[in-house]
């Protein structure tokens, strides 16, 4: 059986078609993944050394696990512990656990960075802790998170094929019935590997243009 | 409570084994990644015939995800030979995908060498080939070996994937066993910890390597600091 390109130009519009399960799957994730690094993140820096040590542990095992294990894992335990998402739910999950604790480390990183004068000049106008930090110090560091945010989020897109294992119906998924159906796994493969990296590319560009629009005057 | 957990390390040998295949499938993915990324970050600095292709493959491998790298490997060796082994193809993409990575990283080790060692070693008439073995090679270790084994453990949790293929390795072992006994709980919960200690394992390694490296930066000639013609900040 020889390359049939017309194969690839007839499975792309179907597999199009299912590029907004994967980005939406992609930014329900994106989005638990961004809530859960502010709250991490908070949480860090203001529950004292009993928070920390909980937390090192529970890092530590979320870095140490293939992301596939991981899904498998919230698609098979979750339903045990009484906590029935369906394979979109248990999927997004997983992801999202993932991305808190990766992108936490990166918001660590950027508050950091901060000014401690701003801080502390915000503190001696009299305003309370969560004002300082929903006013100065959040809008401050996700500026500075945009190349971080974006690289999140194509490794989340990339991470969502992974999906397919748990039977959600992806670009990937789609692949697989197409090419379980004409037996032709290269060209349809080849589609879809066309259809993440516009995603990807997309984004990076994206990204490229969201940071000289965010960028701090005098930052570099 | 407990009779689950015994009912999986029935199965201790499959998964014994599991852990050996992903071990080796990655430990030779990881060699060959390296040397594959070398030879990309050595075109990317050639002449444009073969540095477009190099930046191509790169910004791709990036951007397409590893499930689909495999698949298009495992079933593009099947078709020019029938019956490739699983493990070979899935040890083949890992390689492949993570070089593109290694050679980021390499790219970027190579430029923290100030230009001024390679000046010097080819001002002492050594081929470039010899300068970078006797003169930059430990200099750059310094930065490719932390960043690199963040690419290494990537590529050992990518490995999970190649259970798709039916490479008969950890995560292929766990969903085996799962299927068999349906005691999900204490079969994950074994996985990920297998999977924990090694990469635990692999992120202490280059520890060993630090001392050596660091004193072999110190050795180094100290670097040369350039100060900006005017006073910073006076540009117009």
């Amino acid at each position: 059986m020889s390359f049939d390109y017309d194969v690839i130009l007839t499975t792309l519009p179907v597999l199009v078609r299912a590029t907004g399960v994967t980005i939406g799957v992609s930014l329900a994730a994106m989005a638990c993944g961004v809530a859960g690094a502010i709250a991490l993140m908070i949480a860090e820096s203001q529950g004292g050394s009993v928070v920390r040590r909980l937390l090192r542990p529970i890092q530590s095992l979320v870095f140490g696990t293939p992301p596939l294990v991981m899904i498998f894992s919230a698609y098979y335990l979750l339903p045990r512990i009484g906590l029935d998402l369906g394979a979109w739910g248990a999927g997004i999950a997983a992801l999202a656990t993932f991305s808190s604790f990766f992108l936490k480390e990166a918001l660590r990183g950027a508050l950091e960075a901060l000014p401690r004068g701003l801080i502390e000049a915000a503190i001696s106008l009299g305003l309370r802790s969560p004002t300082v930090w929903l006013k100065i110090k959040l809008p401050l560091i996700l500026r500075s998170m945009v190349p971080p945010l974006i690289n999140e989020l194509t490794l989340i897109v990339k991470a969502t094929a992974l999906l397919s294992a748990i039977t959600v119906t992806d670009v990937m998924r789609t692949a697989q019935q197409i090419y379980a159906s004409n037996y032709r796994p290269l060209e349809t493969l080849l589609a879809a590997a066309i259809v993440y990296a516009v995603i990807n590319l997309s984004i990076s560009l994206l990204g490229t243009i969201l940071e000289a629009r965010f960028r701090i005057v005098g930052d570099r | 409570m407990i009779e689950p957990f015994v009912l999986v390390l029935g199965h201790l040998d499959l998964l014994l084994f599991g852990l050996a295949v992903t071990l080796a499938v990655s430990f030779a993915a990881i060699l060959l990644a390296i040397v594959l990324g070398g030879l990309l970050a050595w075109a990317r600095s050639g002449p444009a015939v073969t540095r477009v292709p190099a930046w191509a493959f790169t910004e791709l491998m990036r951007a397409i995800p590893f499930l689909v790298v495999l698949l298009l490997i495992h079933f593009g060796a099947q078709k020019i030979v029938r019956g490739t082994p699983a493990t070979l193809t899935g040890c083949a993409a890992l390689a492949i995908y993570a070089s593109a990575y290694f050679a980021e990283v390499m790219r970027a080790a190579v430029a923290s060498v100030p230009k001024g060692q390679w000046e010097a070693a080819a001002a002492l008439g050594l081929h470039p080939a010899l300068a970078f073995y006797k003169v930059i090679l430990a200099q750059m270790a310094v930065v490719f070996v932390p960043a690199g084994q963040v690419v290494a453990i990537m590529l050992l949790k990518e490995s999970a994937v190649l259970s798709i293929i039916t490479v008969p390795e950890l995560t292929h072992s766990a969903l085996r066993i799962q299927a068999e006994t349906f005691q999900t709980v204490p079969t994950f919960v074994f996985v990920t910890l297998c999977y924990w200690a090694a990469i635990t394992l692999l992120s202490n390694a280059a520890l060993a390597f630090e001392p050596r490296f660091l004193s072999a930066a110190r050795n180094a000639a100290p670097r040369r600091r350039f100060r900006r013609a005017g006073p910073s900040g006076a540009a117009p």
